[in-house]
């Protein structure tokens, strides 16, 4: 039988995501993807999914939705208010049955959770991804965030039999509204001056109103260039940190572009992004500096406790 | 001319072109990022030219990283390229100035040129992709005449329209779709630069010649 999660609330900003679109950079096509694919792959555990599986991403008000059958759902990120007469735990599989509503209202904590069930969202793949590309207006859901009214197609996985699993305490930090962020220098670090490295490294920063998939905007003393804060375009990864003319950071996310031609100061390791998925405007952000062993130490720390972290 | 390396990120090296002249150091970033995709290298993923740099992305569970630079070293200097063996011509046609090029009229008088000889002197010289970024399909060509080169508008446009034919310092460029710009606009073509339900989605890659023909 067909199934699909009907949305009758999309809340602020609810889109079909996966651990993103890899392999069409040089073409100008940015990766997407979940804001924190850790989140994102333990939602799909706890289903029992592929982590590739396509999730729904949802922003600051959560949406209200309802499955046509009987299926298996898990939240995972921040906690969202639950209104309505389902309880919804989070960190967990969740039996839901046809017709029930689930219905999740704003976060007292980080900006963002994810919401993964038993088969995955059946959208089409564009360029190996089932990622939402908003800038574009292509990929996840026709293009674009969810609205009132839609039907999102789920895999058919046959008869739902239900597995208690969970996420072990701890795999996921509770949400602060202060975080310290470890970072590569560069690759212009050495462009700065040095008091400007020094104030980088030693500003508790805060999180402006200008923050979305694209970039989180900062607020703090300004940064000088030795030179200029023009370089010649090149490739960036996600969790760079530009500074343009107004010396005022930016922490690039899952939907910038992929070259660039501002200097950037710094990159926040791999291992911590998934933290930015979380940050709301007055968050406050310091910077810690961090060595490239220890950054890839504390990845494959993060691969291996999402491995046993389900339980 | 030399490379330097540097660890990005721990999934990501940067290579830089060691030399000053950009349309050089393009041409360099060029070469190396045919060279390493003829590899087809196992730890790497991806690769991302640049105007003077070529991102180039590895597997996280790379087990030696400074072997891995090592490696790269070992390669040694790189020739500048302006073309590789897959790489294609394209002949792009474009109606110039009125409504399809709001700066062309700017141009010419900043440049002390006709029309005539703006449309000319633009359309004369077969063009190299360097690179692709911004968004989706738009290519960064080199090849531009110095006589051209003029920077950015001072103040972007909020909307450019798809398919506007544009310069900015040493860069010709092709805007794939409506977005916000600050190139300034010669012309338009009707050409499609990138479909994501095509294969390969971009009209254009790395390494493409391209002449702009007037209509």
């Amino acid at each position: 039988m067909k199934c699909w999660m009907n949305v009758l609330r999309p809340g602020a900003l609810s889109s079909i995501q996966d651990l993103g679109r890899e392999g069409f950079r040089s073409s100008g096509v940015p990766l997407s993807g979940a804001m924190d694919i850790w989140a994102a792959r333990a939602a799909n555990l706890l289903v029992e999914n592929e982590p590739t599986a396509a999730v729904i991403e949802f922003t600051l008000s959560g949406p209200t939705i309802s499955f046509n059958d009987d299926t298996v759902v898990a939240f995972t990120g921040s906690r969202f208010q639950v209104t309505g007469p389902r309880a919804i735990p989070w960190n967990r599989s969740v039996y839901v049955r046809a017709s029930e509503i689930l219905s999740l209202d704003f976060t007292a904590q980080g900006a963002r959770g994810f919401l993964a069930v038993r088969g995955g969202f059946d959208v089409p793949m564009v360029l190996g991804s089932r990622s939402t590309y908003l800038r574009g207006g292509w990929g996840g859901f026709c293009g674009r965030a969810l609205k009132a009214g839609d039907a999102v197609p789920i895999h058919d996985v046959g008869p739902i039999v239900f597995r208690e699993r969970r996420l072990r305490d701890g795999l996921f930090p509770r949400h602060r509204n202060n975080v310290c962020l470890r970072v590569l220098p560069g690759p212009q670090w050495g462009d700065f001056t040095s008091q400007s490295q020094e104030t980088f490294l030693a500003t508790e920063y805060q999180v402006s109103t200008d923050c979305d998939r694209m970039g989180i905007r900062l607020q703090g003393p300004l940064l000088k260039h030795v030179t200029q804060p023009d370089i010649w375009p090149e490739g960036i990864v996600t969790g760079a940190i530009q500074v343009p003319a107004n010396g005022q950071p930016i922490i690039l996310c899952s939907d910038q572009p992929v070259t660039g031609g501002y200097t950037k100061i710094a990159t926040v390791v791999g291992a911590d992004l998934s933290y930015l998925a979380y940050l709301k405007p007055g968050d406050k952000i310091r910077f810690s500096p961090c060595c490239l062993a220890d950054a890839g130490m504390a990845w494959l720390k993060r691969e291996q406790d999402l491995r046993e972290g389900v339980i | 001319m030399d490379i330097d390396y540097q660890w990005v990120s721990e999934g990501a090296v940067l290579a830089v072109m060691n030399e000053q002249a950009l349309e050089v150091a393009a041409k360099g970033a060029l070469a190396l990022y045919l060279r390493l995709m003829k590899l087809e290298l196992p730890e790497i993923t991806e690769i991302v030219p640049g105007a003077g740099s070529v991102l180039i992305f590895v597997r996280h569970d790379l087990s030696d990283s400074g072997h891995f630079i090592s490696r790269l070293r070992s390669f040694g200097p790189i020739e500048p390229v302006i073309s590789g063996e897959k790489c294609r011509h394209h002949e792009i046609p474009v109606a110039y100035g009125g409504e399809s090029g709001p700066d062309f009229d700017d141009v010419a008088r900043q440049c002390r040129l006709s029309c005539d000889e703006l449309v000319r002197l633009h359309s004369s010289v077969t063009y190299t992709v360097a690179f692709l970024g911004f968004s989706p399909g738009f290519p960064y060509m080199v090849g531009l005449p110095s006589l051209l080169q003029l920077p950015r508008l001072s103040k972007p446009r909020t909307s450019v329209p798809g398919g506007s034919i544009a310069i900015a310092g040493p860069f010709s460029g092709i805007y794939p779709q409506i977005t916000p710009g600050g190139w300034r606009l010669l012309g338009r073509t009707e050409v499609s630069l990138f479909s994501p339900t095509s294969s390969p989605p971009a009209l254009f890659a790395p390494g493409d010649s391209v002449r702009f023909v007037p209509v």
